[in-house]
């Protein structure tokens, strides 16, 4: 999800787990309305995990261990469950064991907000949202921490929405982009047809990846490359591709001079 | 000559982390014996994975912290020395990365004007002082709007009017557009480098963000509490392999170049933004037009490496 600051983006997820309530309107969870009488919205938000934005704020508890055991505490498991949950959690998010006795507030920017992922990923959701997950991360941090959820996206086929303003991110890590603009959705469809959108997005104060903006500019200009590239791969693919055909081509023009 | 606007010698910094009372508190090194020289005018950026020891460095700039050992000087002023706290805090101003948590006014205009109010600076001047430093950052036609309503790249610009208030010669910026959109951090990193380039303010910015480095003078990267790298963005980015290796990143475009030359394309080294990207493709482009066929690039080579990948 992308979107001006603003938008309304935080405002929108923090309803996916019934944190706030919709003026009008309904949200259904696996077909079911979540304003239904009886509805359990406890039982909604073990299953809908929720990194909020600065989560770092909500770090409390007396250790890093503490802390992120606090989420399954109140699922009810037992200790050691607790703990086990914790430990694979702060490793999916690359918090070393030296660090797992000290006080969250010893920990340096970055490494609180990754203490924060790891307690709701301790929670081992269904859906997870994560609100600018990787914000104030550094680039290995991030590559990092979207490489682990992606994972667990793939392999325990968990949803994940996740709200960013790194279009680079977007570009490799989502199937598709929800972009808002002063509370409606303005785009919803893969990154490569919402990418394509150039000059609306810089209308909305967002931005295409590097790549793409360069690729765009170079199909503009008469090469060869489609105008849909979004990733680093592609675009190494297609350009190399493009200096070779041209090779080739001459090649036979020089085969049919002779 | 001017003196440097900031000169680090053999600086050392422990964090005291005492688990109980009656223990010996330990210890724990975030600054590792660091070096540097800051000229005045510069703009200097510092990379580094989380935890390297950068917002604990900028703190030492901002006397927040002081060093365990070696020295700190700021605009000729020892941070040692505590009658050179206000002096120093005057000298060099600070930006953090939650614009949320700087502004306490409930007016823009009040919020400027608020530092300078502090130290006793006479009303009129105080307010030529906001306006002036509002403008500087182009939000002086909010001045009469409540901070909240702001969006954040627009709140940081306001932070940076606060800081701009006290007529800092230095302004030290520890990650101020990590929680911005892209045009907010676009916004906020064309005010830095005006500020820098009319005004003549040293600026020191900490990001995570490749692609606002490319402007500085000079980039330091740390790596555990010492300085792992230094040079131009050029130069320091040109080490792809170096800054991968401790766990930081390029702009993209220069990842790509990097990798298009790996496969054979004479591509120069450091191309740091997308028009750099553009102009030196767009030239290899006509060349491989006119030449002769053998001449642009390994083709051979580099066609059998497409066929093997495209199976
Ligand atoms: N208040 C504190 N008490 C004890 N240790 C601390 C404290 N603040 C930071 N540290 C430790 O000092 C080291 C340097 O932290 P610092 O905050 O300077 O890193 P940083 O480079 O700014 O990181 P980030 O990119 O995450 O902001 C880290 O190992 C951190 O755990
Ligand atoms: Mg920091």
């Amino acid at each position: 999800m992308i979107g001006h600051t603003g938008s309304g983006k935080s405002t929108l997820i923090q309803h996916l787990n019934g944190l706030l309530h919709a003026t009008a309107g309904d949200i259904l969870y696996d077909g079911e309305s979540i304003y239904a009488e009886g509805y359990s919205l406890r039982k909604l938000r073990s299953q809908v995990g929720l990194v909020f934005q600065y989560p770092e704020h909500q770090l409390f508890e007396a250790t890093v261990l503490d802390d992120v055991m606090f989420g399954p505490k109140n699922l009810g498991l037992s200790v050691e469950e607790q703990k086990e949950r914790a430990i694979t959690a702060l490793g999916q998010v690359g918090i070393e064991e030296s660090l797992f006795d000290a006080s969250p507030f010893e920990l340096s920017g970055g490494q609180k907000r990754r203490v924060a992922i790891a307690g709701v990923l301790a929670m081992q959701p269904k859906v997870l949202i994560l609100d600018e997950p990787t914000a104030g991360l550094d680039p290995q941090g991030k590559k990092e921490i979207l490489g682990e959820i992606a994972k667990l996206q793939k392999e325990q086929q968990i949803t994940v929405v996740f709200v960013t303003h790194c279009m680079e991110d977007v570009a490799e890590y989502a199937d598709l982009i929800l972009v808002m603009n002063h509370g409606k959705v303005a785009f919803y469809d893969t990154p490569a047809r919402v990418f394509a959108h150039k000059e609306e997005l810089k209308d909305l104060g967002l931005d295409v990846p590097q790549v793409t903006l360069v690729m765009q500019e170079l199909h503009e200009i008469g090469l060869p490359v489609s105008a849909d590239v979004i990733t680093l791969k592609q675009a190494k693919d297609q350009i190399l591709r493009v200096f070779a055909a041209n090779a080739s081509s001459r090649d036979e023009e020089v085969a049919c001079d002779a | 000559m001017k003196n440097p606007m900031i000169q680090v010698k053999n600086l050392i910094y422990d964090y005291l982390i005492s688990k109980n009372e009656d223990e010996e508190p330990e210890r724990h090194r975030a600054i590792d014996d660091v070096t540097l020289t800051v000229e005045t005018g510069d703009f200097i950026a510092i990379l580094g994975h989380n935890g390297s020891g950068k917002s604990t460095f900028a703190k030492q700039i901002n006397v927040l912290l002081k060093p365990t050992s070696g020295t700190l000087i700021v605009g000729g002023m020892d941070t040692a020395d505590e009658k050179n706290l206000l002096p120093i805090r005057q000298t060099a101003g600070m930006v953090f990365q939650n614009p949320d948590n700087q502004i306490i006014a409930t007016i823009v205009e009040e919020d400027v004007g608020f530092g300078p109010e502090n130290i006793g600076v006479p009303t009129d001047e105080i307010w030529k002082r906001v306006e002036k430093s509002l403008s500087s950052v182009g939000m002086l036609h909010y001045r009469k709007h409540s901070p909240n309503r702001l969006s954040g790249g627009q709140k940081q610009r306001v932070a940076i009017a606060g800081v701009m208030a006290m007529k800092p010669d230095c302004i030290v910026l520890d990650e101020p557009t990590a929680m911005l959109d892209p045009a907010g951090r676009k916004d906020v990193i064309a005010t830095v480098r005006e500020l820098n380039e009319k005004e003549n303010v040293t600026v020191i910015l900490i990001t995570h963000y490749m692609d606002e480095v490319v402007f500085a003078d000079k980039v330091f990267v740390m790596d555990a509490g010492r300085i792992a790298l230094q040079g131009t963005p050029r130069e320091v980015f040109s080490q792809v392999e170096k800054l991968k290796e401790i766990g930081l990143d390029v702009p993209q475009v220069t990842e790509l170049a990097h990798e298009l030359k790996e496969e054979g394309l004479p591509l120069p080294d450091g191309i740091l933004t997308p028009e750099e990207f553009r102009e030196e493709i767009e030239k290899l482009w006509q060349s491989s037009a006119e030449m002769s066929p053998t001449s642009i690039l390994k083709e051979a080579d580099l066609k059998s490496r497409l066929s093997i990948r495209s199976i």
